[in-house]
């Protein structure tokens, strides 16, 4: 009963014209956030962190989030269209995403981007209404043996990253290890690889690579192949709506990104890239047909753009109820909330239940409005494809850089994009996948920090691992999932009925 | 002919020279001053930036803008500064880690020394405690101490990472009682806050801001002492180090502004009025402490000594645990 009290409190304060109009400004500016290559929330939000302070704690943060969230929608618009992630967490809707535009089907990847970005959103509103405090208690139950055991299971997802040679896409994986290397060591504190820039002492900062990889390496191969002769990608109204077909193909996906992503979104330092990679890696272990994936297939981009958004929902968790940032997004959303006299812990819910609820009723109307705004839109971005590539590229080498920059407010992170701009145009000519280079930056230093944390904690004992659940538990998953293919087959010998062509007993 | 060029030239570089040396420097600021804050945006330290650079605003009629500028422990951020033009533009928001560079652990992550850096004023810092979960079996650090006495390296806590302010304070207090507790690392006071509520550690030196003042009042951790010179107002039952039998903790966080050397006298004439003034408001206080940040407030010289005390008593026991 207390939570249709609670819903209906959300509802009324969400509804109310003043946080409607602010709900609005934040989405929309999110959406454009999104939609541009480089340009960030986090940035977009600290600029507008000032002009939040002449609001009501109320309507700035519900702005504030509306940026967040928004620009999550946002993100698949130009890695469909161009191949280019708008945001880090849309990289992998580029794989699927593209080809089907390749192939005419661009508005239905646009829309089903942002169906199963409500879907996913939406869900994480009502999982966030309903279960706020347990949630965070499984977040907490997370510690550094857990996240271990966590992104050993993760980086075994590497291998359903790509559509090639296997072999490349571990060669890339290793590669990507080696990059998380860069920086400095949480346990001992040396610094390693910065070859002296201090810039790189915190290691390498993923929005630019991610950029770098695909982004500018996409332009450089389009400046070099197709200049004059951009081919236009035909794509009538019909085109806009997903079929009967991609709609069924993607309703797993949906449901299954929803709750994972969600999940993943509640742990700290988790996160919608993650999230998304992850989807995209089940969707393709679990599918019917895994070799669709990489040439146009809607599940590939329906799991991980509801993920995604799943997971920025989920962020939401431990800042609410524990008053602990998930990420460097949500801090700044924190920031502003303290700035604001409103500071988030576990009273929070009872000391402010107006901001609370509000801030949650705002998600719904938020993720309804952020669906209305992207649908029509898609019409518009896809006449974006028939301006001449002349025009358009200098317009994303601009946005990208300016992006790059806007990070951190350091010209290195300008000059790392352009670097891995080079490597991602080499890599994309001989034809070695990006993805599982991500994938290791990312749960590289994530799995060598917890590691070592976790060591600290047990005196030096890898026991540590297999006497508490959840590692235990994961990495029995992660076992049978790496020698799953070898029963498989050994299973398959033992009946010859089973056996398919091409197999020697 | 050639006579009224030359003294055309001269005097248009005489009013060239004229106009310039009558100076920004009466009117300064003329234009936004960045604020140089050597966190990620959204820090706690950003959020009493902005405080303080409300009332300069008010003040000056410009406002300081805050440049987030992370990374090498303070290292970027110093770097930073130290490259910026001396005109009183651009100034550093900064604590212990970065203003005695050669003092502290790998040097040469800054690319300038102590002398390099002028302070003005101090105007806050970061006040750190000594907390367990609310049901550990502990009421008081003495009994922990005990506790850990009998149970060599079966207990953890939890610190910023080796070398640290925190890490400082534990390793002391800890070497200073004999006692083997497992240290371990985490980036930043929410990954610490997760570890003390999740188990993962069972004590921990975090800082009193923000999100665990919340945690203390919701009563889910429990402060055991706090490592300072004084009792802090909003825990007046929480002991001191040294009244539990531990030698005083004397190496504050202090945080303040600080510009290059170079930087004209007028400039730091203005930023000391201006924060003088703030930081006597009536209402500087209590905002300051409601976002979780104390008002200390040193003027130059003062505060130019603290710096030297702070960063020699540091590298003495960076020294002492042989990690410099």
């Amino acid at each position: 009963m207390e939570i249709v009290n609670h819903l209906l409190l959300s509802f009324q304060i969400a509804l109310d014209s003043g946080n409607l109009f602010w709900c609005f400004m934040g989405c929309l500016l999110g959406t454009l956030v999104g939609v541009l290559p480089g340009l960030g929330p986090l940035a977009s939000m600290s600029l507008l962190l000032p002009i939040s302070f002449k609001l009501s704690p109320v309507h700035s943060i519900i702005m504030l989030a509306g940026i967040y969230y928004g620009a999550a929608y946002g993100g698949s618009t130009t890695s469909i269209l161009l191949n280019i992630p708008g945001e880090a967490c849309s990289m992998i809707t580029c794989l699927d995403g593209y080809q089907m535009a390749k192939k005419g089907r661009a508005g239905a990847a646009l829309g089903i981007s942002a169906i199963g970005s409500f879907i996913g959103g939406t869900f994480g509103v009502i999982l966030i209404t309903v279960l706020a405090p347990p949630l965070a208690g499984i977040a907490v139950k997370f510690g550094p043996p857990e996240y271990v055991s966590l992104m050993v299971l993760g980086l075994t997802f590497v291998t359903y990253l790509s559509s090639g040679s296997m072999v490349k896409a571990l060669m890339m994986t290793v590669f990507g290890l080696l990059l998380g290397c860069i920086g400095t060591d949480l346990v001992t504190g040396s610094i390693r690889f910065t070859m002296g820039l201090t810039g790189l002492s915190e290691g390498l900062d993923l929005v630019p690579v991610v950029m770098g990889l695909f982004g500018i390496s996409e332009v450089m191969l389009n400046i070099e192949e197709k200049m004059l002769e951009r081919e236009v990608f035909h794509t009538t109204l019909r085109g806009l709506i997903p079929n009967r077909q991609e709609f069924k193909d993607s309703a797993g996906p949906i449901a299954r990104g929803s709750v994972m992503g969600f999940f993943l979104g509640v742990l700290p330092g988790g996160g919608a890239i993650l999230a998304s990679i992850v989807s995209y890696a089940m969707e393709r272990k679990f599918s019917k047909h895994p070799e669709r994936f990489g040439t146009g297939y809607i599940a590939g981009v329906a799991g991980p753009e509801t993920a995604n958004n799943a997971a920025s929902q989920g962020a939401f968790i431990p800042l609410l109820s524990l008053g602990i940032p998930g990420n460097p997004v949500i801090a700044l959303l924190m920031g502003a909330l303290i700035i604001h006299g409103v500071t988030p812990g576990p009273l929070l819910m009872e000391t402010h239940p107006n901001l609370f609820w509000g801030v949650v009723g705002s998600m719904y109307t938020g993720n309804v409005m952020l669906v209305f705004l992207n649908l029509p839109l898609i019409s518009i971005w896809v006449k974006l494809l028939r301006v001449p590539y002349v025009l358009l590229f200098p317009v994303i080498l601009m946005l990208c850089l300016v992006g790059a920059y806007s990070i951190n407010n350091n010209i290195l992170d300008v000059f790392i994009m352009v670097f891995f701009g080079v490597v991602g145009y080499l890599m994309k000519k001989f034809e070695y996948p990006a993805a599982p280079v991500v994938l290791a930056l990312i749960l590289g230093p994530m799995l060598e920090k917890s590691l070592g944390q976790s060591l600290m904690m047990s005196n030096g004992s890898f026991r540590i691992f297999l006497t508490r659940p959840i590692p235990l538990t994961m990495l029995g998953i992660t076992f049978l999932l790496l020698v799953s293919p070898l029963l498989l087959r050994l299973w398959k010998r033992r009946r010859p009925g089973l056996l398919l062509e091409g197999q020697e007993d | 002919m050639y006579r009224k060029m030359v003294v055309l030239i001269g005097i248009s570089v005489l009013c060239a020279v004229w106009t310039g040396a009558a100076g920004a420097q009466e009117k300064y600021p003329e234009r936004p001053v960045q604020g140089i804050v050597p966190y990620a945006a959204g820090s706690s330290t950003e959020n009493a930036v902005r405080l303080l650079g409300e009332y300069l605003q008010k003040y000056w009629g410009q406002p300081l803008v805050v440049m987030n500028k992370p990374g090498a422990v303070g290292g970027i951020g110093g770097n930073e500064l130290y490259k910026s033009k001396p005109d009183g533009y651009t100034v550093g928001m900064f604590n212990l880690t970065n203003t005695t560079p050669e003092l502290l652990m790998d040097p040469q992550r800054f690319i300038y020394k102590s002398k390099d850096l002028q302070p003005i004023v101090q105007f806050s810092g970061t006040m750190p405690i000594i907390t367990v979960k609310v049901d550990a079996p502990w009421k008081t650090l003495p009994e922990f101490i005990e506790d850990a006495k009998k149970n060599p390296n079966k207990y953890r806590w939890a610190h910023h990472g080796r070398g640290s302010p925190y890490w400082q304070i534990g390793t002391a207090l800890f070497q200073h009682a004999g006692v083997k507790v497992l240290d371990v690392p985490f980036e930043g006071d929410g990954k610490n806050l997760i570890a003390l509520l999740g188990g993962h550690v069972d004590i921990s030196v975090m800082t009193f801001a923000a999100t665990n003042r919340e945690q203390i009042k919701a009563q889910k951790i429990r402060p055991l002492a706090v490592p300072a010179a004084t009792r802090y107002d909003e825990l007046p039952d929480v002991p001191r180090v040294d009244e539990v039998g531990f030698p005083p903790h004397t190496i504050e966080i202090y945080l303040g502004v600080f510009v290059p050397k170079a930087t004209p006298k007028e400039v730091i004439e203005k930023w000391r009025a201006a924060v003088k003034r703030a930081v006597g408001e009536p209402d500087f206080k209590g905002r300051m402490n409601q976002i979780g940040f104390p008002v200390w407030y040193k003027d130059t010289a003062e505060f130019e000594e603290h710096v030297v005390k702070i960063g020699k008593a540091q590298h003495d026991l960076l020294k002492k645990f042989g990690l410099i």
